[in-house]
């Protein structure tokens, strides 16, 4: 069996989410105690999951873990304990366990989960310490008690509308009819019909109670049942059913299994359980039979305590349930279905490939100047235009999967280093490509220790400076056209541009002649390589990777990182990266004999070199706008053909944010999308290039740097 | 009109119908028959019947009878079924493809 469709790395995966979730939650928690229901029962469903997912594979350290956890919450959400801050640090603490649990089974290291366990103990002796003696008795015994099962019970009866419109309910219905029902003309074998007509309906009949025809009164009513209605029907609408029922007969109407309790458990009741719940056995008698190690439905016929036809109507409804149950999952598990990442990437680097091939079949259509050919190859642009389109959109996740893991950095960090710091998040929802999100989070978390180490001043001196106690981070995420910014902005300290250039020319940076550097120019210092103002290398963000790193690690994702600060105001650090790294569509030149590609996102516009207007030097006057000229036949060396500078070409008009450059070429070919292939040795640290993209007769074209292009001439 | 008749030495015939109506008669014929509970009971020969009639015979079926049910297998057995008991013992079977309960 391949990992694909293997059980343990589907439960990976989805606990993994599971632990997100949990983790999300405590923050939340913490964040928002006035309003603490739907955090703590998110957090217990979690750990719920894990537990009842984990018992299946019969990953016994991950479920028992969790399931110990779980019941500090579980009494969180019945107000029988208080939540502390305390309480969110063990709970975080115990995420980390649970984590280091998951991956020591997924790499079955024995050992480890032993070690791991052992050292998780201490967390969950926290927590049920927090519980009373009785209670962490039954957790740590793993038996649902007498008390529980009536949980469910109550659980079971709970809320009153029953299904929601067009979602499936099931109901247990418990009819004992009266003993005068056969008389009073009421018919239930026309009740159990109309029961039939709302949903798939399970009647189980219990004719136990029919005395010996000796003692009985043969038109009186000794049989009663349990009915298992699945329906979308409400409560109210199964109770309809029996609006004639005599005083004396007793109806009652459960709820055992919807959406939301699937939920929760996927696993239905035991057999004690519901034999519990409904009220065929004491809680008291469970607990004593389940002590004997034989089959429990033997054991209560034998005892007397139940009649075998009520053992058999037990199993049949947990069996009902659970056949419900999972054709609700298999059902959407067809609506939606999850697919590994390599197989996801292994899609789009094909896909990507197929685009290429289409826009080099597109380029011999138009040479070839045949009717027929040009027009197969426009319908295949068109389908192979959408298949990328799905394909991208398949692989672009929000960002909040990015952003999420930030609550608990800033909190941990700023906990660690004595400061109160807040992190705001704006714009979680903005969409990236998914390899992009995974490359980004070390350079955003060391930037973001930084700003908590460096930036964010102690409690005591932001009040000195006139500044709230609590420092701010802000994480916003934007679309700026097909690019992402994001940005990681503090109101701590600033950077001191003294320093900075101090520092800049001890390392020899800079020179002497300081005064043309703006004041943006001189704390984007900070990225160039080896640069580090911290007095003393930090456990945190000093790990030995600079800022330099971080941009050089942008750059390579065809992004950007741009500074600014105010001394004393605080720091922000823009990082803007393409939507997605797959496929770059881009504009075909020609400079001289070589072919190039210039992103489109970075084009504003084409202008001929005649009808240009010189502005003196390399500059032109554009729409009122004096721009600088980089002609790129110069550039490359290729104006041995005597086009020049002087000569007649096309310009294009790339904009960097607020900066703008034209860029001369010889020719303007056309559109083409690409996959971009990275640069060989030989040619991987040109300047103005950042890979390259194969034609359709295996012609190279060089993708333009356009972002060290336009920085390089503004 | 129903009515009961010892058919053999161990056999009870119930003929006509074993609904709400007749099962006081029927009860009482039954019980001064003497059963000694271990008799067969034949029900090949009941027209008609409803789920009282089914009740009575869970009844006798706390005895040592047996049941044969010749025709009426099937039409007896899909009543349990359709009420959710556990059908007799004999019933159930198709013995005659034109049931029609």
């Amino acid at each position: 069996m391949s990992s694909g469709t293997d059980p343990l790395h589907t439960f990976a995966g989805e606990a993994a989410d599971l632990l997100d979730a949990y983790e999300a939650a405590l923050m939340a928690l913490e964040e928002d105690p006035a309003d603490p229901q739907e955090h703590v029962a998110s957090a217990f469903r979690s750990l719920h999951t894990i537990k009842g997912s984990g018992t299946m594979l019969g990953l016994d350290s991950l479920a028992s873990f969790a399931h110990r956890l779980e019941n500090y919450f579980s009494a969180l959400r019945e107000g029988e304990v208080s939540l502390t801050r305390e309480v969110v640090s063990q709970g975080l603490q115990a995420k980390d366990t649970l984590q280091a649990l998951l991956q020591a089974t997924i790499a079955e290291e024995d050992a480890d989960l032993g070690t791991i366990a052992a050292e998780g103990e201490a967390l969950l002796s926290f927590f049920e310490g927090q519980l009373s003696g009785s209670r962490v008795a039954e957790a740590a015994a793993g038996t649902p008690a007498p008390e529980a099962a009536g949980e469910a019970a109550n659980a079971g009866n709970g809320g009153d509308g029953g299904a929601a419109e067009g979602t499936q309910t099931t109901y247990r219905i418990t009819y004992r009819p009266s003993r005068e029902t056969f008389n009073r003309g009421l018919r239930p074998l026309q009740l159990i019909k109309e029961l039939g007509e709302l949903g798939q309906c399970t009647p189980m009949g219990f004719t136990g109670e029919i005395p010996p025809l000796r003692e009985m009164e043969p038109t009186a009513c000794y049989v009663r049942w349990i009915f298992l209605l699945t329906t979308t029907a409400s409560r109210a609408d199964v109770e309809t059913v029996f609006i004639f029922l005599d005083e004396e007969s007793q109806l009652t109407v459960d709820v055992i299994d919807s959406p939301e309790l699937l939920e929760e458990e996927h696993e239905y009741a035991r057999l004690g359980e519901i034999l519990v719940e409904r009220g065929e056995i004491a809680p008291g008698e469970l607990t004593e039979v389940l002590s004997e190690r034989t089959r429990l439905g033997q054991l209560l016929v034998d005892r007397g305590l139940v009649d075998p036809e009520v053992v058999q109507s037990a199993l049949k409804e947990q069996q009902v349930v659970r056949e419900s149950r999972r054709r609700t999952i298999q059902t959407e598990s067809q609506s939606t279905i999850k697919v590994r990442t390599d197989r996801l990437d292994q899609l789009i680097n094909l896909v990507g490939e197929f685009v290429s091939l289409q826009a080099a079949l597109s380029l011999r259509a138009a040479i070839s100047q045949d009717g027929e050919i040009t027009g197969l190859s426009e319908q295949l642009d068109r389908l192979v235009s959408d298949l990328r389109d799905l394909s991208m959109e398949l692989h672009m996740v929000p960002i909040e999967l990015l952003f999420r893991p930030f609550r608990r950095l800033v909190r941990d960090t700023g906990e660690e280093l004595g400061k109160e710091v807040d992190l705001t998040i704006e714009g979680a929802e903005t969409e990236l490509d998914k390899n992009l999100v995974d490359l980004l989070k070390d350079p955003l978390m060391h930037i973001v220790r930084n700003a908590i180490d460096h930036g964010i001043e102690s409690a005591v001196e932001r009040e000195a400076a006139g500044k709230s106690r609590r420092g701010e981070i802000r994480l916003t995420a934007r679309y700026s056209g097909t690019f992402v910014t994001i940005e990681v902005a503090d109101n701590g300290r600033g950077l001191n541009e003294e320093r900075i250039l101090a520092k800049a020319r001890e390392r020899g940076l800079i020179g002497s002649e300081t005064e043309r550097l703006s004041q943006e120019e001189i704390v984007s210092l900070i990225m160039q390589p080896g640069f580090s103002t911290a007095e003393e290398v930090s456990d945190l963000s000093g790990r030995g990777v600079g800022m330099d790193v971080v941009a050089r690690n942008i750059e390579g994702l065809g992004g950007a990182v741009a500074v600014e600060s105010q001394f004393g105001e605080g720091t922000r650090i823009r990082i803007r990266v393409p939507l997605t790294l797959a496929i770059v569509e881009g504009l075909l030149c020609k400079v001289g004999e070589g072919y190039y590609l210039v992103n489109l996102a970075y084009i504003e516009e084409c202008v001929d070199t005649q009808s240009l207007s010189r502005a003196g030097g390399e500059t032109f006057e554009f729409r009122g706008r004096v721009l600088p000229l980089m002609d790129l036949r110069r550039f490359f060396g290729s104006d041995s053909n005597g086009s020049g500078s002087n000569g007649q070409g096309q310009v294009i008009v790339v904009s960097l944010e607020e900066r703008r450059l034209g860029l001369v070429v010889d020719e303007l070919l056309e559109n083409f999308q690409s996959v971009i292939k990275p640069l060989g040795k030989l040619l991987q640290n040109t300047e103005g290039i950042s890979g390259v993209v194969f034609l359709g007769d295996g012609t190279p074209a060089l993708m333009l740097d356009v972002d060290s292009l336009v920085r390089r001439r503004t | 009109m129903t009515s009961v008749k010892k058919s053999g030495k161990k056999k009870i015939l119930i003929e006509g119908e074993l609904t709400l109506e007749e099962l006081e008669g029927v009860r009482e014929k039954l019980l001064g028959a003497n059963l000694a509970g271990d008799e067969t009971i034949d029900l090949s020969a009941v027209e008609r019947f409803d789920l009282p009639g089914l009740q009575l015979l869970y009844a006798l079926n706390r005895g040592q009878h047996r049941f044969e049910f010749g025709v009426n297998g099937a039409r007896f057995g899909r009543m349990a079924r359709f009420a959710g008991f556990t059908p007799l013992p004999g019933s159930d079977i198709e013995k005659e493809s034109n049931s029609d309960e």
